[in-house]
């Protein structure tokens, strides 16, 4: 550990050198900034990771079945499990992807599952992302910097190996594949996650395509090499969903592939993630996710959500409307870290103004009992402070599920901040995992 | 009941020969409650392999791409339908024609213009007072808007052609309380393709054009439906080249 210590210079220097950034959006401008790096793993012993395991496996497997439901028979909705207007509503539902079969029936291939670690030692589910998660190449590329910094680091701590992040990417990419070569289809250099998209393709064999190398024929989807065309069996996309098909979706995108949704459809390709999957991730849906697990799989779910209320339930509403100073509440439209609002934090006006909405707009929101979860030491100078962190868990699907060993820590550099997403500032942490 | 026997051509004239070309074309009306196609048949110009599949909405898509240079683009569908509007089988509400969607935002203005209309009675007739009050405010005026003009826009110049009457009207009726949805189809006579929309009363959807402030009854041929335009345009294309293009539709649908 000391010999990582020691190096913490050296690796951010080096993933400065290759690029590893991360966007932000500040008062609507756009800012790329570094992603700092704190030596001091967290550590995850084998015992804790076992439950998670099977409890991310478990979760996972209940939203991809609630994705096949929802744009295939709707059992959910007729047998009163999730009210209608939670999905419909929901921004991320695209009707245009009703009665779509993708291959294998999986919708999220990758998951990131956020959750964070309570100081009574039990792990909350934070949120679910099942469009295109990012962040999976910073512990990756961070950890094989460390293990060059300090070979004895890894030598005489037991920690899961992480390299195989690419083969469980390709694993699932080929699981899915219709015939043809795997393709990352990144926006282009200018995106923030530019670099993973590059490493990724890197670590997983795939080839790295934009949207003018890429083009339907015959309702089939072709990469335009050197060599000639070949035909693509998978597509890794990392470009939103109202952008992949400027005929289907949004008619102004420059960036999408024209009929792609059509090959989709006819299941002549498949797309990872699966367009449509925003209504599984939901902030509103989220709630639903226990009674998902139950009812899919009738398992008892093995990890817990953050207690959270919907205010669309009367007793709810009366439960936030008279507690909100203890709770946070969460704009389900927003993402990133924005529209989330501490009730303490505040003024009366501002109290009123929101209950206000709330009561206007009662499905718009959520609300969650604040967890007081643990603080992880960060180095600083000499000594070490302690700040809020989260966890992000990548699952991959394809013909069967796996949790990837590993996963992306980050923490807030605000000491009184609970929010740890990147777009809101902070760094990143390497998160190990023990084999025994 | 009435028998409709319908015919729409439809040609894209370019400048300068284009070097590729996608489509999708929803040009094939579907059977659905209320209409049965008996026949129709589709041809391409130049001819060239399509994709037949259905959407998310029911509609039929025909999609795919002219790989070679071409200065001209025809389709053409023609064929046969029963329409009976009066005995359309009920329906499932699907909640998503409830609430706003990409075109059909309201503004304060359009609001207040809609609690100035007093609707009152049933659905059916709110949905009517609604499209006399549109079709006495805005002017059916060509060239004034685009394919990308939302109802809020169409509302403040209150101009424009069917398919912006039929958002404003869904957006208003949206937001009234009346489940309402986007059509695209021939009407009865000679003309243009045209855009009306349907209302959602007592377990079936019921044909409203605001554009001529009428029913539709069964004197249209219904090629697609949505949400909004957004969802179900007639065509869609991306041309590759730098040509300006002209484009003009014809249809004819008589009744047997």
């Amino acid at each position: 550990m000391k010999g990582l210590v020691a190096n913490v210079g050296t690796i951010n220097k080096q993933l400065a050198r290759y690029g590893v950034k991360f966007g932000i959006y500040k008062n609507n401008e756009f800012h790329e900034r570094l992603f700092p790096f704190d030596p001091l793993p967290r550590v995850i012993t084998a015992a804790e990771w076992s439950v998670l395991e099977k409890g991310l496996i478990q979760r996972v497997d209940a939203l991809n079945a609630f994705l096949g439901d929802i744009y295939g028979e709707k059992n959910i909705i007729k047998d009163g499990i999730v009210p209608e207007d939670f999905v419909y509503l929901s921004s991320g539902y695209l009707p245009q992807c009703e009665g779509i079969k993708p291959p294998l029936g999986v919708f999220s291939h990758i998951s990131g599952i956020d959750l964070v670690k309570g100081k009574n030692g039990t792990w909350y589910i934070l949120e679910d992302n099942l469009r295109v998660p990012s962040g999976a190449s910073y512990p990756l590329i961070a950890r094989d910097l460390c293990r060059k910094c300090s070979v004895d680091t890894f030598k005489n701590n037991k920690v899961k190996d992480n390299r195989d992040y690419g083969d469980l990417l390709k694993g699932a990419m080929d699981a899915v594949n219709t015939g043809g070569i795997n393709v990352i289809f990144t926006p282009g250099r200018y995106n923030a996650a530019y670099f993973e998209h590059s490493y990724l393709a890197e670590k997983s064999g795939s080839v790295l395509a934009e949207s003018q190398e890429l083009f339907v024929e015959d309702n089939c989807l072709y990469y335009r090499s050197l060599e000639g065309n070949l035909k693509v069996g998978s597509v890794y996309r990392r470009i939103s969903d109202e952008y992949l098909d400027p005929l289907c979706f949004l008619q102004e995108s420059l960036i999408g592939i024209p009929n792609l949704m059509s090959a989709y459809r006819a299941g002549n390709v498949a797309i990872l993630n699966a367009p449509g999957n925003g209504v599984a991730d939901d902030k509103g849906i989220y709630y639903f996710v226990p009674k998902m697990i139950e009812y899919y799989l009738q398992e008892k779910p093995i990890l817990s959500n953050a207690p959270t209320y919907l205010p669309f339930y009367e007793a709810d509403q009366k439960y936030v409307l008279e507690n909100m100073d203890k709770l946070v509440i969460k704009d389900v439209a927003e993402a990133g870290g924005y529209g989330v609002l501490f009730g303490n934090e505040l003024s009366p006006e501002k109290l009123e103004e929101l209950k206000a909405t709330i009561l206007a707009e009662p499905r718009r929101f959520i609300a969650q009992e604040v967890i007081d979860f643990e603080d992880l030491p960060l180095l600083e100078g000499d000594t070490t402070i302690e700040r809020k962190a989260d966890l992000r868990a990548f699952v991959l699907s394809g013909t069967e599920t796996k949790v990837w060993p590993s996963g992306l820590t980050r923490f807030s550099r605000n000491p009184d901040s609970f929010i740890v997403n990147s777009s809101q500032g902070g760094g990143f942490k390497d998160t190990w995992v023990l084999s025994r | 009941m009435k028998i409709l026997q319908f015919e729409s051509v439809t040609k894209l004239q370019l400048s300068e020969p284009i070097s590729k070309h996608y489509f999708l074309l929803r040009s094939l009306p579907a059977t659905f409650p209320g209409q049965r196609i008996r026949s129709a048949k589709f041809e391409l110009f130049p001819e060239v392999p399509y994709t037949l599949q259905k959407d998310g909405f029911g509609n039929w898509m025909e999609s795919g791409s002219i790989p070679f240079p071409h200065t001209e683009f025809v389709y053409k569908v023609s064929g046969i339908a029963e329409v009976s509007e009066l005995d359309r089988e009920p329906e499932h509400l699907h909640p998503m024609y409830k609430h706003p969607s990409h075109y059909t935002h309201m503004n304060e203005d359009m609001i207040e213009f809609l609690e100035n209309v007093h609707l009152r009675g049933t659905t059916l007739a709110k949905a009517m007072q609604l499209a006399d009050a549109i079709y006495w405010y805005m002017k059916y005026k060509a060239g004034v808007t685009s394919t990308l003009t939302t109802a809020i826009e169409a509302f403040t110049q209150k101009a424009g052609v069917c398919q912006d009457f039929s958002h404003v009207f869904i957006a208003m009726a949206r937001h009234a309380g009346i489940p309402a949805r986007y059509a695209n189809g021939l009407p009865l006579g000679k003309g243009p393709s045209h855009a009306w929309t349907e209302v959602y009363v007592d377990g079936t959807w019921i044909g409203v054009d605001p554009t001529r402030n009428r029913l539709v009854g069964d004197d249209y041929v219904r090629f697609c439906i949505g949400r909004d335009f957004l969802d179900c345009a007639l065509e869609r294309g991306v041309l590759f080249g730098s040509a300006s293009q002209s484009q003009s539709t014809m249809t004819h649908v008589i009744q047997q």
